[in-house]
C-alpha cells in the first residue's frame, strides 16, 4: 500500500519532469501516448483486476468517451475543458446501462456479451451515418484555442501536460478507490463470492460501482485521444486498443495499480521500437505476451498484488475501540491451542 | 428471534429436507445435530437464503426473510460461517476482519470520494483490531491468514462472522478438526460471545462435548426430517436420537 502510493507518486513526479530532458515532438508523442495508455490501462485494470471479471469489449467506454468528445466538440463547439470530462460522464452513464445488463453474468458469458456490446456500438458507428458520419469518422476535433497559434512542439507540451494530469487523476481516483471500504469489499468479491455475502456484501453493488468507474475513465481517455489525434472513426470500437489494453495489464500486473502503469511504459516503447519489424511486430508481441503468462503471471509488478492490510497498535487510543470487548470471557490463547492442550494437562 | 416453520427443500428426487420447524429466542444457543447428511447444512443455507426453500417459511426478528439473496439477510444480522472456511486467504488476520466490518464503513460511492471517510476508516480499523483481541488473536494481528494453524483459523472464523456485526450468528462446524481441548475453549469464547457481541446463536456442529456445553436446546435431524428437540439432557436419552447415531439394539 505505501510502496504503491509512493511508486506512483514517483511516477508521477518523474513524468512531470520528462520535457525538461527531452523537449522534442518525437519524445513527447511517445510522452503523450503513454499517458493515454496509463488511463486505458487503469480502467481496464480496476475491472479485471478488482471485479475479476474479463470484459473483451472494454473498448466500448474508449470509444464512447472518444465519440462524445468529437461530437460534442465538432458538433456543438464546446471548448475542450468541457468535452473531456463530458466524455467521461457519457462513458460513466453508459458504464451504468452495460454493466446493469453485464454484471449479471460470470466468467466466459460476461466476456462474450461485453464483447458483443462493443460489436454493436461499432456497427452504429460505422451505419449512423448522421451522427457518426460513417466510417468516415468525425474529423476536425478542434484543438484548444490557447495553443491554437503555437508550433508543433508547443502543442504537444500542453497535451503532454493535459494527458499527466488527467491520467494522475484517474490513478488517485483509483487509489482512493482501491484503499477504502468498498474497494476491499470488492477484493472480497473477487476473492470469493460466497464469503463476501455471508457478510453482507452485495457483489453486484460492487461490481457495478468499479464498472462506473472504469468506464469513466475508459472514457476520459477517448476524449484525451479524440482531441490529440482529433479524428475518431469506428475503429475506437475494434479490438486492436482491446488487444494492448490487455496486453499492459496482463504485463504489468492485474490487481495491482503500479502494474497497469508500468505495463503501458513497456508496451508503448515496444512498440517504437519494434517498428523496424514491420508486421513482424504483432507475433512478437504474441510471443511476448505468452511469455509473460508463463513466467510472470502475476505481471511484473505482481509482487505487491498481495494486499497486507496491518494495524499499528496506537498505546494511548487501545481501549477506545468502538466495539464491546469482553473481559470476562476466557480468551483464547493461539500458543495454547496450538499445543494442543498441553499447557493445561 | 428466528422462526422456521415446516421448511423442505428438494433437489429433484431427493427431499433432502422436508417440513423442519424450529426457533430461536434471543440470549440463547441452539444446536442443530444428525448424522451425516441428515441435511443440516442445507438447513442452514436455506435460512440464509443461499438456497430457495420448495416450502415453509424463515421469519428473522418478525421480518419474512423466506428466500431473501444472502447479503441481505447478513445485512438484517444474520451472518453465517462456511464449513469449509469463510476467510480469505490472501489477506491477512486484520486484513480479514477489517474486509468484515464493511456493514459499518463507507458504502457510498460519493462519500468514499468527497466526504472525510478518514475518521471512519479509522473507527474502522480499531474495531477490527479489538474483535481480533476479543478471540484471543491479537498475536497474530499482521500474519497472513494462509499461514495460520486449523485451531487459529477457526477462531479467525468466528473474528471474522463478528466481524459482520451479526444479532444472530450461525456456525457451521466450528470445531471440526479441533482437539477436546481446543474444542472446549472455542466453547468457552462461544458462551462468552452471546452474553456481549450477538444476541443468539445457531450451531451446526458434529462435537458432542461441544454442543452438550454449549446449547440450550438441540433439534436432532435425521433423512431430512426433525426426529428430536429439546434440551441436551432430554435429546441425549431419547431413543430416536441414540437409533439414527449407533442403529437399533439388537433384539
Amino acid at each position: 500500500m505505501k510502496f504503491e502510493r509512493n511508486f506512483l507518486l514517483a511516477a508521477v513526479a518523474l513524468a512531470a519532469l520528462v520535457p525538461l530532458a527531452a523537449y522534442n515532438e518525437y519524445a513527447l508523442h511517445i510522452g503523450i501516448m503513454i499517458m493515454f495508455s496509463v488511463m486505458l490501462a487503469t480502467s481496464l485494470n480496476l475491472i479485471v483486476g478488482y471485479v475479476g471479471e474479463f470484459p473483451l469489449g472494454h473498448t466500448a467506454f474508449f470509444g464512447i468517451g472518444a465519440y462524445s468528445a468529437a461530437l460534442l466538440s465538432a458538433r456543438l463547439g464546446l471548448p475542450i475543458y468541457f468535452t473531456i470530462p463530458l466524455a467521461g460522464i457519457v462513458a460513466a452513464i453508459s458504464g451504468l446501462a452495460i454493466g446493469a445488463v453485464t454484471l449479471r453474468l460470470r466468467g466466459p458469458f460476461f466476456v462474450i456479451v461485453t464483447l458483443c456490446f462493443a460489436e454493436v456500438l461499432r456497427l452504429v458507428a460505422n451505419n449512423w451515418i448522421d451522427l457518426t458520419n460513417g466510417p468516415m469518422g468525425v474529423s476536425g476535433i478542434a484543438k484548444p484555442p490557447s495553443i491554437a497559434g503555437a508550433s508543433g512542439v508547443q502543442q504537444k507540451l500542453w497535451f503532454y501536460y493535459a494527458g499527466l494530469v488527467l491520467a494522475a487523476a484517474s490513478l488517485l481516483v483509483s487509489y482512493r478507490f482501491v484503499y477504502s471500504n468498498i474497494g476491499r469489499a470488492a477484493v472480497a468479491v473477487r476473492e470469493n463470492r460466497f464469503v463476501a455475502q455471508s457478510i453482507g456484501i452485495w457483489p453486484f453493488y460492487l461490481g457495478l460501482i468499479t464498472f462506473v468507474l472504469a468506464a469513466a475513465v475508459g472514457g476520459l481517455a477517448g476524449g484525451f485521444y479524440a482531441h490529440y489525434i482529433s479524428y475518431v472513426g469506428p475503429e475506437v470500437f475494434g479490438f486492436s486498443f482491446m488487444i494492448t489494453m490487455i496486453i499492459m495489464v496482463l504485463a504489468g500486473g492485474k490487481g495491482t495499480l503500479a502494474g497497469p502503469v508500468v505495463g503501458a511504459v513497456l508496451v508503448v516503447f515496444l512498440e517504437e521500437y519494434l517498428r523496424d519489424f514491420k508486421d513482424l511486430r504483432f507475433s512478437i508481441f504474441g510471443l511476448i505476451v505468452v511469455g509473460v503468462v508463463i513466467f510472470l503471471p502475476r505481471g511484473l509488478m505482481g509482487f505487491i498484488g498481495r494486499r497486507h492490510e496491518s494495524y499499528e497498535r496506537r498505546p494511548a487510543e487501545s481501549a477506545k475501540g468502538g466495539v464491546k470487548r469482553d473481559r470476562r470471557a476466557p480468551a483464547l490463547e493461539p500458543a495454547g491451542l496450538n499445543r494442543g492442550g498441553a499447557a493445561d494437562a | 428471534m428466528l422462526e422456521v416453520n415446516g421448511l423442505s427443500k428438494q433437489f429433484g428426487g431427493l427431499k433432502a429436507l422436508s417440513d423442519v420447524s424450529f426457533s430461536i429466542r434471543k440470549g440463547e444457543i441452539m444446536s442443530l445435530i444428525g448424522p451425516n447428511g441428515a441435511g443440516k447444512t442445507t438447513c442452514l443455507n436455506l435460512v440464509t437464503g443461499f438456497f430457495k426453500p420448495s416450502a415453509g417459511s424463515v421469519r428473522y426478528c418478525d421480518y419474512d426473510i423466506t428466500g431473501l439473496p444472502p447479503y441481505a439477510a447478513a445485512q438484517r444480522g444474520l451472518v453465517r460461517t462456511f464449513q469449509k472456511t469463510n476467510v480469505l486467504r490472501g489477506l491477512t488476520v486484520f486484513g480479514n476482519v477489517l474486509t468484515d466490518r464493511y456493514r459499518h464503513g463507507e458504502r457510498s460511492l460519493w462519500r468514499t470520494f468527497f466526504a472525510g471517510g478518514v475518521q471512519r476508516e479509522r473507527q474502522l480499523r480499531d474495531e477490527a483490531a479489538a474483535l481480533i483481541e476479543t478471540v484471543g488473536l491479537g498475536a497474530r494481528m499482521n500474519t497472513d491468514a494462509d499461514s495460520l494453524s486449523c485451531g487459529e483459523l477457526r477462531l479467525l472464523e468466528v473474528a471474522v462472522a463478528l466481524g459482520a456485526g451479526p444479532r444472530l450468528l450461525i456456525l457451521d462446524e466450528p470445531a471440526a478438526g479441533l482437539n477436546t481441548h481446543e474444542a472446549d475453549r472455542l466453547g468457552d469464547v462461544l458462551k462468552g460471545l452471546v452474553k456481549e457481541h450477538v444476541e443468539a446463536m445457531l450451531l451446526v456442529e458434529h462435537n458432542m462435548a461441544l454442543v452438550m456445553a454449549v446449547s440450550d436446546h438441540i433439534v436432532v435431524l435425521d433423512f431430512g426430517r426433525k426426529i428430536a428437540a429439546g434440551t441436551p439432557l432430554e435429546v441425549r436419552t431419547n431413543p430416536d436420537v441414540v437409533t439414527a447415531y449407533l442403529g437399533k439394539p439388537a433384539a
